[in-house]
C-alpha cells in the first residue's frame, strides 16, 4: 500500500498526467515518440532497446535468474516441435512455406488485412494458411499452434518490429481502438494497462516488478512457469484483465487484436527475441 | 355513462396489476426469478459494452444455481449484488467512454 501511495505521489504521474492529457486523439507516431520519451525519463540507465526483456531489464536480480533460466531453455521443446509442423506438408501437397515463404515473418505481424478489415495476428494467419490449404483450423489454445509461434518467433529473433499504421482509414481506426483498450480502466480494481505498466511501472506488484509497455509484444510466445507450457499474448492479456476483476475477451478476440496492434506499433524499431520463459 | 365505463375499467386494471405486484411480492419465487431476470439483463448490457466484471458473473452464476436448486432466498440476495454489480460495471462503461482520451496512451 505504501507502494502505491508513492506511485500516487510521485512526479511520474503528474508528468505522465501534463504530458499526455488530451491526447486521445495524437497520431501513432506521437504516441510512440511520447512513450519512449516517458520511458527514458523513468529508467535513464535502461537503454531503449533492452525493454524487450520486459521487467527483467528493470531489475538485475531477476534478470540473472532469468538468463540462468535461458541456458536450458523450457520452450526447447516447443521450438523443436513447431520446426517439424512447419515443414510438415499439408493434405494437398503445400505447407507454411507457401504461405509465408520463410518461417522468420514475426516482424510484420500483426498487420491490418484491408479486405476483410481487420487485424490479422500471426495466430490468425497460421490458421488462414490452413483453411486456404483445406486443413482445419487450430483452436487458438492448441499446443501445436503455440509450437509453431514458438519456431517462427524463433526464427524472427534479431529482426526489428515493423508494423505499419496508416494515418487514416480503417487501420487507423483499429489502432485507435486499441489505445483505448489499453487506456479503459475495467473491472472492479478499475485498473486501466497503463496504470500497471506506465502510472506503477517499475514497482514491484506483490513478488513482481511491473513491466514498461515498451518490448510487451517482443518476445512472445513464452513459456510461463504460471502455466507450464507456451502460451500467446493474448492468454496474457486475459489474465491481466481477469486479475482486475474484468470478464476476458476471447483469445484473437477483435479487442485483443486491436490492443496487440496498437502495443506492436508502440514497440516498432525494437528487436524481437522470442520465445522466452516467463514467472 | 362512457366516462364512467372508462373509469371502471382502468379501477379493473390498476387492482389487477396491483393483485400481480403483491402475489409477486409475496411469492419468494417470482422474486427471485425478476431479481434474476434484471440481472441478467444488466450483466448482458455490461458485456456488450466490453465492461463485464467477474463478479458480477460469479453472483449470476450463484443465483443461478441457487434458484434452480430452488433456494429462492439465496438467489435473491445473489442476483440483487449480481445487479448491483453490473449497474456498477455499467457506470464504469460510461465514465470510461470519455475519460481515457485525458489518459491515452497512458491509461494512468
Amino acid at each position: 500500500m505504501n507502494g502505491l501511495w508513492r506511485a500516487i505521489n510521485s512526479g511520474y504521474l503528474l508528468t505522465a498526467a501534463l504530458l499526455f492529457s488530451a491526447s486521445g486523439y495524437a497520431d501513432p507516431e506521437s504516441d510512440r515518440a511520447s512513450l519512449r520519451e516517458f520511458y527514458t525519463k523513468r529508467f535513464a540507465a535502461v537503454p531503449l532497446e533492452d525493454h524487450k526483456d520486459g521487467a527483467y531489464a528493470l531489475d538485475a536480480e531477476t534478470r540473472a535468474q532469468w538468463q540462468e533460466l535461458e541456458e536450458f531453455p523450457l520452450y526447447e521443446i516447443a521450438v523443436d516441435t513447431g520446426a517439424e509442423l512447419f515443414a510438415e506438408p499439408f493434405a494437398d501437397g503445400a505447407g507454411y512455406a507457401d504461405c509465408f515463404g520463410e518461417p522468420a515473418v514475426k516482424q510484420r505481424y500483426p498487420s491490418f488485412d484491408a479486405e476483410r478489415g481487420q487485424v490479422v495476428t500471426l495466430e490468425v494467419a497460421i490458421n488462414d494458411c490452413r483453411a486456404e490449404h483445406g486443413e482445419p483450423v487450430y483452436a487458438y489454445t492448441d499446443p501445436a499452434l503455440a509450437s509453431l509461434l514458438a519456431y517462427m518467433a524463433f526464427e524472427s529473433r534479431g529482426k526489428t518490429i515493423d508494423v505499419a499504421v496508416p494515418t487514416q482509414g480503417a487501420a487507423r481506426a483499429a489502432y485507435e481502438q486499441g489505445k483505448q483498450f489499453y487506456a479503459s480502466r475495467r473491472g472492479n480494481l478499475n485498473f486501466a494497462c497503463g496504470s500497471c505498466h506506465v502510472q506503477m511501472v517499475g514497482n514491484m506488484l506483490r513478488g513482481d516488478r511491473l513491466s514498461a509497455s515498451l518490448g510487451h509484444v517482443s518476445h512472445w510466445p513464452v513459456y510461463r512457469l504460471k502455466w507450464q507450457e507456451v502460451g500467446g499474448l493474448h492468454r496474457r492479456f486475459q489474465e491481466c484483465n481477469s486479475q482486475v476483476g474484468a470478464v476476458a475477451f476471447e483469445l484473437q478476440s477483435e479487442e485483443y487484436r486491436n490492443l496487440e496492434f496498437f502495443l506492436s506499433y508502440l514497440s516498432n524499431g525494437l528487436p524481437l527475441n522470442g520465445p522466452a520463459t516467463r514467472k | 355513462m362512457i366516462r364512467i365505463i372508462f373509469l371502471s375499467a382502468m379501477l379493473s386494471v390498476a387492482a389487477c396489476a396491483e393483485q400481480t405486484e403483491s402475489a409477486a411480492a409475496s411469492d419468494p419465487q417470482a422474486q427471485a426469478q425478476a431479481a434474476l431476470a434484471v440481472a441478467q439483463e444488466r450483466y448482458a448490457l455490461s458485456v456488450d459494452r466490453g465492461f463485464a466484471w467477474r463478479d458480477a458473473l460469479k453472483q449470476l452464476e450463484a443465483a443461478q444455481n441457487a434458484f434452480d436448486a430452488g433456494d429462492n432466498g439465496a438467489a435473491l440476495t445473489a442476483a440483487q449484488k449480481a445487479a448491483e454489480l453490473a449497474a456498477l460495471s455499467l457506470e464504469q462503461a460510461d465514465a470510461e467512454a470519455q475519460a481515457w482520451q485525458t489518459r491515452a496512451p497512458f491509461g494512468s
